[in-house]
């Protein structure tokens, strides 16, 4: 092994040691939900918001509040409702009676952790407050800007069924998230485990095993994982299928109406590096590229209306392009 | 003809042939003919003998003859025929024979004599073609057709059965033969070079062995598509580690070096080998 990739691979092995104290953590109040547990770590480390999408009772709310229990860190939950107002997440301006002065009162968008529940209950202009912070890691309140702590990580759900009265998410906003997560139901013996675990009366906690500083580090090692050229094409060429199908000989152009956008190679980068640093890993293979692929695409391509016709999603048609390009 | 009076009648003889110019082997007819007018028969005459002549042989002969009383005179008339073969070429004359009777007048013998003949006896025609002694020659040619078209098919369906062996090998010997051209690359320690081959050679075997389209997929798709294909969990389990040493030597920028590469080129070798037991 080069002796540079050596060196990176021997700060993952000791950085990522904490990944198993936190999964082994999360177990304790989460039963199953690996997959769901896994991409919430990777976006901790890529430093990318996610998106998690499923029905009411699986857990979602509940992984991103022990994720935030077992990293000691701030965390804050904002259930977004038809009536709620730009201020009431990122804060405003309050004005003292005492003393005469305003003084800032910042919203609860200033933790650590945000978990913006049911993000499409909201109106445009609060979820766009709540995107613009997300993308520009700060906020301005009264002509006053204000930076967000770090790290930094907004963990927004959305229900797929119930769409009567909500607000769904413009895809440009949609595009700030680094992953899209489609939650499952567990399997028979994970349910099993889930009621015996959740009917014995005192429903387990978890103790603080990570520092925001561990996070940080582990961060920065990720962002130094070596990424072949060879890998980097193929994300590339995985990008660009999305957008010209048909020059990678893919009969899926009709049904696509806007391809990726240039945030999905980037993310595909940084979420197969830390999936690559999950597994203890100081190099990305193309296996990362893939395992991580859905969930960074699915809400990046924007498929046709002929393919709503037919009932493609575009989970099927990334699933072609995958199928297509071949892995170096 | 040479015709004699005497007293007590008159005789005619003559003679021909049925041809002057003849060729070696063609039969010739020589007639001669004697007549009488007077008082006596032909029974006069003795049959005559015919003239040997080199040139001819003789194969038979005939005679014929008639006779009738008119006003009181016997006409008799007397005709041989002597056939012959030409033997021998050349020009000769045909000498009749000589006819003898008896002469009432002198109570004697007497003759007459005809004038030869010339003849011509061109030599033989040559032989027509005798096909039948091309049989050998024939037989000969068709014999060694056959042999040849054989020989031919026999060299073609070597050389097919050959190429068929060069293009439609075994999975098992294409990998063998792509194994022994990594051993080179195993020693001069190009491991990226060597771990892609031999990911090739792996996917180029099983892909055989599973009848399923391996090439451009990661190692747990493989051993996914393995595992579908009812490939032992043993098995799979071990190609998918091969595989993913070869995509951490690839994209991870080198491998453990030599021993590495070796003990993945020995398991690899191992899956070549028939199984052995009972």
């Amino acid at each position: 092994m080069h002796p540079e990739i050596e060196a990176i691979q021997q700060r993952v092995q000791t950085e990522s040691e904490f990944c198993r104290k936190l999964v082994d953590e999360i177990g304790k109040v989460i039963v199953g939900q690996t997959y769901l547990i896994e991409r919430l770590l990777i976006g901790l480390l890529a430093d990318g918001h996610l998106l998690l999408e499923g029905v009411p009772g699986l857990a979602k709310t509940m992984s991103v509040r022990t994720l935030a229990d077992a990293v000691q860190a701030k965390f804050q939950r904002l259930q977004f409702t038809p009536d709620l107002l730009p201020a009431d997440i990122i804060g405003t301006v309050i004005y003292n009676m005492q003393n005469g002065t305003f003084s800032t009162k910042k919203g609860p968008i200033f933790a650590n952790i945000i978990l913006a529940d049911e993000i499409n209950r909201a109106p445009a202009k609060v979820q766009s407050a709540l995107l613009e912070a997300m993308q520009e890691r700060q906020v301005t309140i009264s002509e006053q800007t204000h930076k967000l702590p770090v790290p930094f990580l907004v963990l927004a759900t959305q229900n797929p069924i119930e769409q009567e009265g909500t607000y769904p998410l413009p895809e440009a906003q949609v595009d700030r998230f680094m992953l899209k997560i489609k939650v499952d139901y567990p399997n028979k013996a994970e349910e099993r485990r889930i009621m015996d675990r959740m009917t014995v009366g005192a429903v387990p906690t978890v103790q603080p095993v990570v520092s925001p500083e561990d996070i940080l580090r582990a961060r920065k090692v990720v962002t130094e994982i070596y990424i072949d050229d060879k890998v980097k094409d193929y994300i590339v060429d995985i990008v660009f299928a999305s957008r010209r199908p048909e020059a990678y000989g893919l009969d899926v152009k009709q049904l696509i109406l806007y391809g990726a956008s240039p945030r999905a190679s980037i993310y595909l980068n940084l979420a197969a590096k830390a999936h690559a640093f999950l597994r203890g890993r100081g190099f990305v293979t193309p296996e990362d590229v893939k395992s991580i692929g859905l969930d960074v695409l699915r809400h990046r391509i924007i498929v046709s209306y002929e393919a709503e016709a037919e009932e493609i999603t575009s989970e099927d048609i990334i699933k072609k392009i995958f199928d297509h390009i071949e892995v170096p | 003809m040479t015709h004699v009076t005497v007293a007590r009648g008159a005789i005619s003889v003559s003679s021909d042939l049925s041809a002057t110019s003849l060729r070696v082997t063609d039969t010739l007819v020589l007639r001669v003919s004697a007549r009488w007018e007077g008082e006596e028969t032909l029974y006069r005459f003795a049959t005559p003998r015919p003239v040997e002549n080199p040139s001819l042989q003789l194969t038979g002969q005939t005679v014929g003859g008639s006779q009738r009383l008119e006003n009181g005179v016997f006409i008799s008339q007397k005709t041989w025929h002597f056939a012959f073969i030409c033997v021998q070429s050349g020009t000769t004359e045909v000498v009749p024979p000589v006819i003898a009777y008896t002469n009432n007048e002198t109570g004697a013998a007497d003759s007459a004599i005809i004038s030869p003949i010339s003849l011509t006896i061109a030599p033989a025609p040559p032989p027509p073609f005798d096909y039948t002694r091309l049989w050998p020659y024939v037989l000969g040619l068709v014999v060694v057709s056959i042999g040849a078209y054989a020989g031919m098919m026999i060299v073609r369906r070597r050389r097919r059965a050959a190429l068929h062996r060069k293009l439609h090998k075994t999975p098992e010997e294409q990998a063998a033969e792509l194994l022994e051209a990594l051993k080179p690359l195993k020693r001069e320690d190009k491991s990226e070079q060597f771990y892609g081959d031999l990911e090739k050679v792996i996917q180029g075997l099983w892909e055989a062995r599973a009848g399923r389209r391996l090439a451009g997929k990661t190692p747990t798709e493989v051993a996914q598509v393995l595992l579908e294909a009812g490939v032992s969990e043993a098995e799979y389990a071990t190609v998918r580690e091969v595989l993913v040493q070869c995509h951490h030597a690839r994209f991870g920028g080198g491998s453990g070096g030599y021993d590495a590469m070796d003990k993945s080129y020995q398991i690899v070798s191992a899956w070549l080998k028939p199984p052995t037991g009972s």
